[in-house]
């Protein structure tokens, strides 16, 4: 700024009248300090013209000893421009003994002492100056920031707290208190004072650091992530961004592989890795961020899912063993660059016992990949000898001890080194786990159930005692579900493809098999576990639960292929079933062609068994061979003579199906004749036989039905025959032209007194009221069907409650409007009809559009 | 005194190279290099042209560690697993392995009559003696812990063992550890005489004057190079100016300079006359783990060798005059 001539001389001129007024009264302190502060503020740099103003300060002082100011001035002058560094002292001293609030004495004492180095006066004048007076804020800022760098957190956050007062908007305030906060362990409280840092000064490395550590500690991956982010646009070089970034994406990657999300969590393993790596060339000698890259290589190496290239039917051997090799190279070379890591790691800091860990579950990893059965000379131990080196440096870790438990190949060893463990700490639920898993490998069956208990009494969210309650259900005494609960709940705590092939065996036979959770996990399963042919098999069944028979046609070819790629490990028997599976599935899928094939491929090799030939017989009925069709089932019949009474009901009834659609009614009945009477012995026999009696007018199968229904147990069955019978007597009863609707209703009558909440019945008995002629029950159809939610499911009986009901208002309709003279007709029986049934109706249909 | 690059080998190793020494000239042929590093093998070049004269296998981790035995004809290397491999240098025939506790084996050197290989022991805070002629255990040497016998403290992870140097007459042995304290023992008693302070970080190296049997030459992580009496006990000179950890040093055979290798991805040349850096060698492109200088011997031989090894996978070869 310049100065214009006017009020240059408009200066001198004030300066001179207040020299004159000096000289007047020169014992008025006042007119002093004016005159010294008009020569120190406007007298430029020259040095004469300062130290004039010090020496009107000093007499202004000495006249009047209690002006603060004055001696501000004077320890700026000593300080500045004599460099009497020792009266500036004392003159600032001075002034902030006067005046505690004056900033500017307060840091310009607090800087000579830190130039000086002393520190306890630094903080005896700020503690001084905080105690007169609440508003000097400079001081307890001062004091905040001396307290912080002495370590004494708890002070340091009371003083910062009453720095803030006064300065709302110091960043470094609030990124100091975040700092005392977070040695404190108040991490909410560290987050917030670190945020509003960043909203001052949304450059603030490192309150954007430090947040986004306590982010990772608490868990909060996504906005750990965020926050290093953002550091990192600021200051792209920080190592330690980079290193939180990294271990962030770890987390999180972690976070979404627990869940089962295995390719999202690749993903972001793979942008942690390039993260890692980047952060190694900032650093190379940095042992933790090499650690941190093993970590991430291995975590990948665990997690990189198998893809299904070439969806669809057509996938040869080659192409998935090609396929399996691929995927398995990948997860390989991530454990071994996982190794190289760990190894640089350990050579930049082979004191770190935890790096020794690391390379033994890495070389262990590396050894189930390669399935290297040791043939080098001392490979075979490596894990183990690199386990034992993590706890000659720190024998007193449980969870080396545990590690060596899990890698050591000697059960005597692995038992030594877990009870060692546990003896370290009883409480060590991860050490009782894998006693448990020991001692069942073991066959010490009430050994491995007790440390599986105590393992799930500490600690309940680990998965491996689940597991292993599942695995002995036998000895359990369970039942299946329970069995299939527990496995479930492991499953659901870490998603390991062995407990999910173990969870989609107890589904197999618990009958879990079609829910959604066995159906997530097998596929899951199949993305890690691909080289296992059961995976597939297991998914295929899965698939075919769920009425999806094409994947599980395709699902069961790769089994197949699984099994072509290791043929000496699975036994024969094994092949068979998934041929026999493949070959259901196809002819479920109505590829009846295709199952003719397998079938034929399988009796070439003389392993048709009775349920393989009844798909064998089934898909030739498909094709139109019915020849051929009938040796088969005499060869089914043959073979199911031979066998147990247990197993014979399904072959029993496919084959009265089969010689009812092939050969008539007729054959049928004398085909059924001729056979043995107990192998008629079973409900669902029972049902077959007394669905072709009632086509049957000569009722030959009399003797059968009867003799077979006495097997009907559960109410459901109950119910079912019931509205077979009805359906029987409809036919038996009719007439050529009209069904003998009376009988049935009459039957249904009955039944339902038997059976009062069966909609099954309902629901046909309201179809036959409406199905016959003389419409004068259509009022009884619509009461006696009613809707529920869960009816739509139902597709058991001809016709859904909501089309009765429907229907049931139709008629009703039609029979009140026979006289057109009425303009408002109504049911002569009053009801319910019109509003009610319409209401009911758009209700449901609200119902269904939602589902 | 100066270095002058003379050949340069970019991914001599599939991994970083972590440690090089010398094998002397023999009767038959001339000084070889040899190289250990993180892929697991051990590789020997043939000098000046650095042609890979053999890959040896045989490890199942990084290798740490290599020296080889004054008459030329043994090599040994160690690995991350305390493995130690004993070799025939011209035909690869094993000789020995010798097993130690993992996390044992730092750092291999032979004494200079070839009767002995110390190993620097890692956690147990000792140096392990291993006969030449009979490759069994002869002595083990333990640091005195400063406070009584306490098993299961962590007192000895503190003092782990990185370095070991042999004086050039044999009789004393001195070790590197962790805290950045070396001890020197007397090797015909089996004593620990003292400690030696000075370092504050771990001591990654350490190496004799080869003309002054009691000048003991150390490189630390706090990035300085320390010059000690090691009889007096007395800090002679310290020398800084690598801007990270210095890895490794070697002196040079007439005892006039000193190579040293550092994180800062320099080889810098020390005179030890004016105790200053007289040269930077920025070559490489990441830290330097090892330097070598050749020793004299062998026919024709008069000019003198450094080599150098490093991260980058590359080993690098200079003229020293």
């Amino acid at each position: 700024m310049e100065k214009t001539e006017e009020e240059e001389e408009s200066e001198e001129v004030v300066l001179r009248r207040l020299e004159e007024s000096v000289n007047a009264h020169p014992d008025d302190p006042s007119l002093h300090f004016d005159l010294g502060v008009r020569l120190w503020e406007n007298g430029g740099e020259e040095s004469n013209n300062k130290e004039k103003a010090a020496e009107h300060f000093v007499i202004s002082a000495k006249l009047s000893p209690q002006n603060g100011a004055a001696f501000r001035y004077l320890g700026q002058y000593y300080s500045g421009v004599s460099l009497d560094t020792q009266r500036g002292l004392k003159c600032y001293q001075r002034a902030v003994s006067l005046n505690p609030d004056d900033l500017q004495s307060g840091e310009a004492l607090c800087d000579l002492l830190d130039r000086d180095g002393k520190e306890s006066l630094e903080v005896a004048v700020c503690r001084e100056a905080s105690e007169k007076s609440p508003r000097a804020f400079w001081a307890f800022r001062r004091l905040g920031y001396l307290q912080a760098h002495q370590k004494k957190w708890p002070e340091a956050v009371q003083s910062l707290q009453h720095a803030i007062r006064g300065y709302p908007a110091c960043p470094e305030l609030w990124q100091a208190l975040g700092l005392a906060y977070q040695r404190l362990g108040r991490f909410t409280a560290a987050l917030k004072s670190f945020g509003r840092a960043i909203e001052l000064d949304n450059t603030n490395v490192f309150a954007m650091i430090e947040s986004g550590n306590i982010f990772l500690m608490l868990g909060s991956f996504k906005e750990g992530v965020e926050r290093f982010k953002q550091a990192l646009e600021i200051s792209p070089e920080s190592v330690s961004a980079r290193y939180g970034l990294a271990f962030g994406l770890l987390g999180l990657a972690k976070a979404w592989i627990n869940l089962g999300a295995f390719r999202w969590g690749a993903s972001l393993l793979e942008e942690a890795s390039e993260v890692a790596k980047a952060s190694t060339h900032l650093a190379e000698n940095m042992s933790c961020i090499w650690k941190l890259h093993g970590d991430i290589q291995l975590a990948y190496a665990k997690c990189f899912p198998w893809m299904e290239e070439g969806q669809g039917l057509e996938f040869d051997v080659e192409t998935f063993n090609a396929s399996i090799l691929s995927w398995k190279k990948t997860c390989i070379l991530a454990a071994i660059s996982a190794k190289c890591s760990y190894q640089r790691a350990l050579h930049l800091a082979p004191w770190e016992a935890n790096i020794y860990t690391d390379i033994a579950i890495t070389a262990d990893l590396i050894s189930s990949l390669t399935m290297s059965d040791g043939n080098d000379f001392n490979d075979w131990q490596l894990s183990e000898k690199m386990a034992l080196g993590a706890l000659l440096l720190e024998g007193d870790n449980y969870e080396f001890w545990v590690a060596l438990g899990c890698l050591s190949d000697h059960n005597a060893l692995k038992q030594h080194a877990l009870i060692r463990g546990l003896q370290l700490d009883v409480s060590l639920a991860v050490g009782w786990a894998y006693l448990g898993k020991l001692y069942r490998e073991e066959g010490e069956n009430q050994l491995a159930r007790k440390a599986f208990d105590c393992a799930r009494s500490i600690d309940p969210s680990l998965s491996l005692p689940w597991a292993g309650m599942s695995a002995d259900f036998n000895a359990r005494d369970s039942s299946p579900d329970e069995a299939f609960e527990s496995c479930l709940r492991a499953v659901q705590i870490s998603p390991l493809a062995e407990f999910q092939i173990g969870l989609a065996k107890l589904a197999l036979f618990s009958g879990h098999l079609s829910s959604s959770q066995v159906f997530g996990a097998i596929q899951q399963a199949v993305q890690h576990a691909p080289q296992y042919p059961e995976s597939h098999n297991l998914y295929g069944l899965v698939c075919e639960a769920r009425f999806d028979y094409q994947s599980a046609a395709a699902a069961y070819r790769l089994a197949r292929c699984a099994i072509c790629s290791f043929p000496d490990s699975v036994p024969k028997s094994h092949t068979r079933d998934i041929s026999l599976n493949l070959a259901r599935s196809l002819c479920k899928a109505g590829n009846a062609i295709d199952a003719l094939q397998e079938c034929e491929d399988l009796k070439k090799e003389g392993m048709l068994d009775v349920e393989g030939l009844q798909v064998y017989a089934f898909s030739l009925w498909k094709l139109d061979k019915r020849d051929l069709a009938l040796s088969v089932l005499r060869n089914l019949a043959a073979s199911v003579s031979a066998m147990e009474q247990t197993s014979v009901a399904a072959p029993v009834s496919f084959i009265c199906r089969m010689l009812y659609f092939m050969s008539g009614l007729d054959s049928a009945i004398s085909s059924i004749l001729k056979m043995p009477k107990e192998l008629f012995q079973n409900s669902g026999i029972s049902f077959i036989v007394s669905a072709i009696h009632t086509l049957d007018t000569c009722n030959r199968l009399e003797p059968v039905v009867s003799s077979s229904r006495r097997f009907l147990t559960s109410y459901e069955e109950i119910t079912e025959m019931h509205f077979l019978i009805a359906l029987g007597k409809l036919v038996k009863h009719g007439t050529e032209f009209c069904l003998g609707f009376q009988s049935g209703v009459a039957h249904l009558r009955k039944a339902l007194h038997m059976c009062p909440n069966s909609s099954l019945i309902r629901n046909l008995l309201g179809f036959l009221l409406l199905s016959s002629k003389e419409w004068n029950d259509t009022h009884i159809a619509t009461r006696c069907c009613n809707v529920d939610c869960t009816d739509y499911q139902n597709k058991g009986g001809l016709k859904s409650a909501s089309e009765i009901l429907g229907a049931g208002a139709v008629a009703c309709y039609a029979v009140g409007n026979s006289s057109p003279k009425f303009s408002f007709p109504s049911c002569t029986y009053q009801c319910l009809n019109g509003h009610g049934a319409i209401q009911q109706l758009q209700k449901y249909c609200n119902l269904l559009l939602f589902i | 005194m100066k270095l002058a690059g003379l050949k340069s080998v970019e991914n001599s190793h599939d991994e970083s190279v972590w440690a090089a020494t010398w094998v002397p000239a023999t009767e038959t042929r001339p000084a070889l290099l040899m190289t250990g590093s993180l892929d697991e093998t051990v590789k020997l070049w043939g000098s000046d042209e650095l042609v890979l004269e053999r890959t040896n296998t045989g490890h199942s981790l990084g290798v740490a560690s290599v020296a080889a035995h004054p008459s030329g004809l043994i090599g040994a290397s160690a690995s991350l697993d305390s493995f130690v491999r004993v070799f025939d240098v011209d035909t690869n025939a094993t000789i020995a392995t010798l097993e130690s506790r993992p996390s044992e084996v730092w750092q291999l050197r032979f004494n200079p009559e070839g009767s002995t290989l110390a190993a620097a022991g890692g956690g147990s805070a000792s140096i392990t003696l291993w006969d030449t002629a009979t490759w069994g255990p002869v002595a083990t040497l333990p640091i005195p812990r400063p406070e009584g016998p306490k098993p299961s403290d962590k007192s000895g992870s503190k003092k782990f063992v990185l370095s070991v140097a042999w004086s050039p007459d044999g009789r004393r042995l001195a070790c590197g550890s962790m805290d950045g304290t070396i001890s020197v023992f007397d090797v015909a008693r089996a004593k620990f005489l003292h400690h030696l302070e000075g370092h504050f970080m771990p001591v990654r190296s350490l190496v004799y004057s080869p003309i002054e049997p009691r000048l003991l030459f150390s490189a630390s992580d706090d990035a300085h190079v320390h010059m000690y009496d090691s009889e007096k006990k007395s800090l002679v000179g310290a020398m800084s100016g690598h801007a990270s950890w210095v890895l490794s040093l070697d002196v040079s055979p007439d005892g006039q300079a000193l190579a040293t290798g550092s994180s800062d991805r320099t080889v810098r040349l020390w005179d030890l006359n004016m105790r200053a850096a007289v040269q930077t060698m920025s070559n490489h492109t990441d830290q330097v783990w090892g330097v070598a200088f050749r020793p004299p011997g062998g026919t024709g031989v008069r000019s003198g060798r450094l080599a150098s090894v490093s991260d980058d996978k590359s080993i690098s070869l200079y003229d020293y005059s």
